[in-house]
């Protein structure tokens, strides 16, 4: 980290009723930085970016954006900008009035406002749609739109509220890599919300994993999913097999073993047809799954029902009721801390 | 084929609203206008022949000042009810739904009450011993009661109190339509409160006020019980007149005539109303 933080959450807390959508986040963002707030439904990570935003006042702690606290501040008057989740275009305003209309409000004279519109038109790769209405747009252009109408005003952080969840796979994988374009091109911090945690890899520098209203996990992708802290972080960031450690012995051997959860990956699992060296242990295949690039097995061994990712090209011989040989290695076997929740 | 069952389905879902419209309303109305242009006959009704002379008669001093007051209290109506009602719709329409059913009805029952008993509850309000003035002269307001019924103003009130739901409900349904999260987009866009109204909530709720001060402008244009029992002879309207033409004058001809104005002008408000409507929603459905 270098600098001074450009966000910083203190202890942030918001309560409706009794009902606690924040418990209390402790968290700083860098300038330039693509952060996603991964978490399911319902775990408080709209609420946050809402009381980013100013639409909702915490119930504790405080907000600062460049060293300046912001619950004092009303939404109009924070240097930040919200793409809310199904765009919140204005239907009876051109694309062009919609993209302005932030720069319309700060009172930026008109030629000013067209030159920078049609430069955020062209950032998103939307030429040539300004006179076009909302209604007459594909999701994916609203999409485009939405994040324009909100760069336009050039703030300090960017927060996006599930931008992708409306659109469908192929989209939404184009529009992940046109997010990540825009944001290097324009270096603002995105604070991206997200339940989709391949979204969260493969966009972020770092993911923020969200559970029950707090952090339970800050780090770079890399991290998130090599170095999961819990079992909540380990089974919400990609598929895993949670095994407590002394069930490991068969592979680790008696002084491998000890106490506590681990996880390993399904991919680091060795696996093979015929017998391995080392420490393999023998399971049967009980089912198998066919992704294209990799094929996932559903393996029994050592009374433990453990998933295995196979590239496919390395998958001959693994078919269902097929006696294969697993390998662990000590290395990819992460210990896990109980979860606080 | 396709097209003819088409058609037939035009025909059985508009076939029975516009014969009904044909008999009730548009025959009706040509009775009218033949009416308006016969000579009359004593004691009522027409006589034979055909006469200019009643359209000729409209464009009298009197009547022009009746019709001219008639617009003009409609207009004042509509735009007060406007006023009281666009606030009262807004604040439902931003209630959570489950929590909306109560104020509409509280707005919406009072108006199945019948017209002439909520004119008679004005009149006691308002009279010279009434409510309004017992409170004024006992608090010391004022020495002498005040003339307040029987003036054009008394005849707003009515008005306003009894077409104030045909103003909310458009209105309402309008503004409900509009997301919230526009409002927080504007907000978040750097809309003062103040400005998300003028320039968010304000034009999408064009077709609601539209429709709301057609309804109210109509109603009001065309009342004759309201400004019979609250306007007394200074709060005479043009549905007063033809009344006092077709039941106490007995100039049929005169009476249909002046409905055949008030129609024009009923469907010339509805033509603009239509207009500024279209204008409003052309952003929206283009």
């Amino acid at each position: 980290m270098s600098g001074p933080p450009l966000l910083e959450l203190r202890d942030v807390a918001k309560h409706f009723g009794t009902h606690e959508a924040v418990r209390g986040v402790t968290e700083a963002f860098q300038a330039g930085e693509y952060v996603c707030i991964l978490g399911a439904s319902g775990c408080g990570k709209t609420t946050l970016l809402r009381l980013i935003a100013g639409f909702e006042t915490p119930s504790r702690g405080d907000i600062a954006l460049e060293g300046q606290s912001l619950i004092a501040v009303p939404p109009e008057r924070r240097n930040v900008n919200l793409v809310f989740q199904d765009y919140a275009l204005f239907p009876h305003l051109t694309v062009r009035a919609n993209v302005e209309f932030g720069l319309e409000m700060r009172r930026v004279a008109a030629a000013d406002r067209a030159r920078r519109a049609d430069a955020a038109l062209a950032l998103v790769d939307l030429p040539a749609t300004g006179d076009r209405f909302p209604q007459q747009l594909s999701g994916g252009q609203r999409q485009r739109v939405a994040v324009a109408r909100a760069l336009v005003n050039e703030p300090a952080v960017l927060l996006l509220d599930e931008p992708l969840s409306a659109l469908d796979r192929g989209l939404r994988q184009q529009m992940q890599a046109e997010l990540r374009r825009i944001q290097r091109n324009v270096g603002i911090t995105f604070l991206h919300v997200t339940h989709d945690q391949g979204e969260a890899l493969s966009l972020a520098d770092r993911v923020a994993v969200m559970h029950a209203g707090r952090f339970v996990q800050v780090g770079t992708p890399r991290e998130i999913y090599e170095r999961p802290r819990s079992r909540l972080v380990a089974e919400f960031v990609g598929a895993s097999n949670v095994i407590p450690r002394p069930r490991l012995a068969p592979w680790l051997g008696p002084s491998g073993a000890g106490d506590g959860v681990t996880l390993v990956r399904p991919e680091r699992i060795g696996i093979a047809a015929e017998p391995m060296e080392g420490r393999a242990v023998v399971g049967t295949v009980r089912r198998t799954a066919y992704f294209g690039a990799t094929v996932e097995c559903l393996v029994d061994a050592a009374g433990l029902a453990l998933v295995v990712h196979v590239p496919a090209a390395a998958a001959a011989g693994l078919t269902d009721g097929a006696a294969v040989w697993l390998r662990i290695a000590a290395e990819d076997v992460v210990a896990l801390a109980e979860d606080v929740a | 084929m396709r097209v003819e069952r088409r058609g037939r389905l035009v025909a059985a879902t508009v076939g029975p609203a516009a014969l009904f419209l044909l008999v009730f309303f548009l025959v009706p109305f040509a009775v009218v206008v033949v009416y308006a242009l016969s000579p009359a006959a004593p004691g009522g009704g027409v006589g034979p022949g055909f006469t200019l002379e009643q359209l000729g008669r409209l464009w009298n001093v009197d009547y022009l000042r009746i019709v001219g007051r008639s617009a003009r209290l409609a207009a004042v109506a509509t735009l007060l009810t406007l006023a009281i009602a666009y606030p009262v719709a807004w604040a439902i329409a931003r209630l959570e739904r489950r929590r909306q059913l109560l104020p509409l009805l509280v707005i919406v029952v009072p108006s199945w009450i019948n017209l002439l008993i909520k004119n008679y509850a004005w009149i006691t309000i308002l009279r010279r011993e009434g409510l309004v003035n017992t409170a004024l002269t006992g608090l010391g307001v004022t020495s002498e009661p005040l003339p307040l019924l029987f003036t054009e103003g008394a005849v707003v009130v009515g008005l306003v109190h009894s077409y104030l739901p045909f103003m909310l409900l458009p209105i309402y349904a309008a503004l409900d339509r509009i997301e919230p999260a526009l409002i927080e987009a504007a907000r978040d866009l750097g809309a003062t409160p103040g400005r998300v109204f003028r320039r968010i909530v304000w034009p999408q709720s064009l077709a609601g006020v539209a429709a709301g001060c057609t309804f109210v402008f109509v109603l009001a244009f065309g009342s004759f019980v309201t400004p019979d029992l609250l306007g007394g002879a200074r709060g005479m309207m043009i549905g007063n007149l033809i009344q006092n033409q077709i039941l106490q004058v007995r100039n049929w001809p005169l009476g249909a005539a002046l409905s055949v104005a008030l129609t024009v002008v009923v469907v010339a408000a509805i033509g603009g109303a239509l207009l500024l409507a279209n204008r409003a929603q052309r952003g929206r459905t283009a």
